[in-house]
C-alpha cells in the first residue's frame, strides 16, 4: 500500500481512531500521544494487512492491542460529577450530542477491556469477530456482552 | 434502549477532532520515537549492558592496580556477576521479539506482562547481587586508600569487620528493596493495570 492510499484509509475510518482513544486517553495530551502512537503501529504494521479482512477490522485490533499495552497516566477515569452533570458548555448544545456523551462518559466508566468490547459491539461486529480480536471464546463475549449492557443500562438510567 | 444507544454511538462518529485531524501528517508520525514497552525495555537492557561492560573494565583495571586477595575475590564476585547479568540481559534482549500488532488483544497483552515481569525480575536479581558485594569491595579498596594501611592490617581490627558486616546486612535489603520501589515506580502500575486487564478479559472463561 502506497503512503497515499494509506492516508486515504485512515482518513476513511479516523472516526475509529478517535472514538477509541476519546474512550482511554485521561487527558488532551495523551489522546494526542495515543492517536500518534496508533498512527505510528499502523504506519509500521502495514506489511501484516494482507487484505484478507477489512482495512477497519484491522484498524481496529491494531489501535486496541497499541492502546491497551501502552504505558499510560491513569488507567481508570473516575468521573466526580455524575452523568447528568455535564459541563455548562456542553449542555449548550443538542440534546443528541448530549446523549453522545453521556454514552461515551457511561463507557468510560467499564472497565478497560469492556470498552473495547461493548465500542466493537456498537460499531457493528458480530461476536465471533469480536472474540477473535479480543482473543476469547465467542460464548464468552455473548455473556460479557449481556453483562456490559446491563451495567450501561445502570448507568445510564440510573 | 440498545437501538437508542447505537444511534448515540453512530452520532459520534460524526464527531471531528480538529486537533487530532492536525496530526495525521505520515512524514512527521514515521519519525516520531514509538513508545512501544517491548521497544523501551529493549533500549534500557542495552543501556544496562553499556554500563555493565564500562563497569566490568573498570572492575579490571582496580584488579591490576590493588592486586589484593580480598579485593580480588570481592571485585571477583562481582565482575561475574557483572558478567553473569549482561549475558541475562543480552538473553532477554534477544527473546523479547514483540508480535505484530495483528495478534489478539489477550495475547498482546500476555506477552506485553511477561516480557516486563522477565525484565523486572532481572532487575531485582541484579540489585540483591551485585550492589552488596560491590560496596564490600568498595569498602576495602576505600579503607586502603584512605587509611593508607595493607588491606589485612586495616581489616585486622573488629571494629572494621563488624563495620563491613553491619554495611553488607543493611545493604542487601535496601539494595533489594531499592531495586524494587524502583521498578515499581517506573513500571508498577502499568504491570498492575496490564495483570488485572488480562484477568478481567479471561474472568468467566
Amino acid at each position: 500500500m502506497t503512503e497515499q492510499a494509506f492516508l486515504e484509509q485512515i482518513r476513511a475510518n479516523q472516526g475509529i481512531i478517535y472514538k477509541l482513544v476519546g474512550l482511554y486517553a485521561y487527558d488532551a495530551e495523551e489522546k494526542k500521544d495515543l492517536y500518534q502512537e496508533v498512527l505510528l503501529q499502523t504506519w509500521k504494521s502495514l506489511d501484516s494487512f494482507r487484505g484478507e479482512a477489512k482495512f477497519s477490522t484491522w484498524l481496529y485490533r491494531i489501535c486496541l492491542n497499541t492502546i491497551l499495552t501502552q504505558k499510560r497516566k491513569n488507567s481508570r477515569i473516575d468521573f466526580k460529577e455524575s452523568l447528568e452533570d455535564l459541563p455548562v458548555s456542553v449542555k449548550n448544545i443538542s440534546e443528541e450530542k448530549q446523549d453522545t456523551i453521556r454514552l461515551q462518559q457511561a463507557i468510560r466508566k467499564l472497565a478497560e477491556t469492556d470498552r473495547a468490547i461493548i465500542s466493537m459491539h456498537l460499531d457493528g461486529y458480530d461476536n465471533p469477530e469480536i472474540a477473535e480480536v479480543m482473543g476469547i471464546s465467542n460464548n464468552h463475549v455473548a455473556v460479557k456482552l449481556h453483562r456490559i449492557k446491563q451495567q450501561l443500562a445502570n448507568l445510564l438510567n440510573p | 434502549m440498545i437501538m437508542n444507544i447505537n444511534e448515540q454511538w453512530r452520532n459520534a462518529d460524526e464527531q471531528k477532532d480538529k486537533d487530532l485531524e492536525a496530526l495525521l501528517e505520515l512524514p512527521v508520525i514515521s519519525k516520531l520515537p514509538s513508545k512501544d514497552p517491548v521497544k523501551k525495555i529493549k533500549q534500557n537492557l542495552i543501556i544496562n549492558s553499556i554500563f555493565g561492560i564500562v563497569i566490568g573494565c573498570i572492575y579490571i583495571v582496580i584488579l591490576f592496580r590493588f592486586p589484593f586477595w580480598q579485593l580480588f575475590i570481592c571485585l571477583g564476585i562481582v565482575l561475574g556477576f557483572t558478567i553473569w547479568a549482561v549475558a541475562k540481559a543480552f538473553q532477554l534482549y534477544q527473546q523479547l521479539e514483540s508480535k505484530h500488532p495483528g495478534y489478539s488483544v489477550l495475547e498482546k497483552m500476555e506477552e506485553h506482562y511477561t516480557n516486563l515481569t522477565k525484565f523486572l525480575k532481572l532487575q531485582q536479581n541484579v540489585g540483591l547481587i551485585i550492589y552488596p558485594i560491590s560496596a564490600a569491595g568498595g569498602f576495602m579498596l576505600g579503607g586502603y586508600v584512605g587509611s593508607g594501611k595493607p588491606i589485612e592490617q586495616f581489616m585486622s581490627k573488629p571494629a572494621v569487620l563488624i563495620a563491613l558486616v553491619i554495611s553488607i546486612i543493611v545493604l542487601v535489603p535496601l539494595c533489594h528493596y531499592f531495586a524494587k520501589w524502583m521498578n515499581k515506580k517506573a513500571f508498577g502500575q502499568f504491570a498492575d493495570v496490564l495483570k488485572q486487564n488480562i484477568e478481567m478479559l479471561k474472568n468467566g472463561e
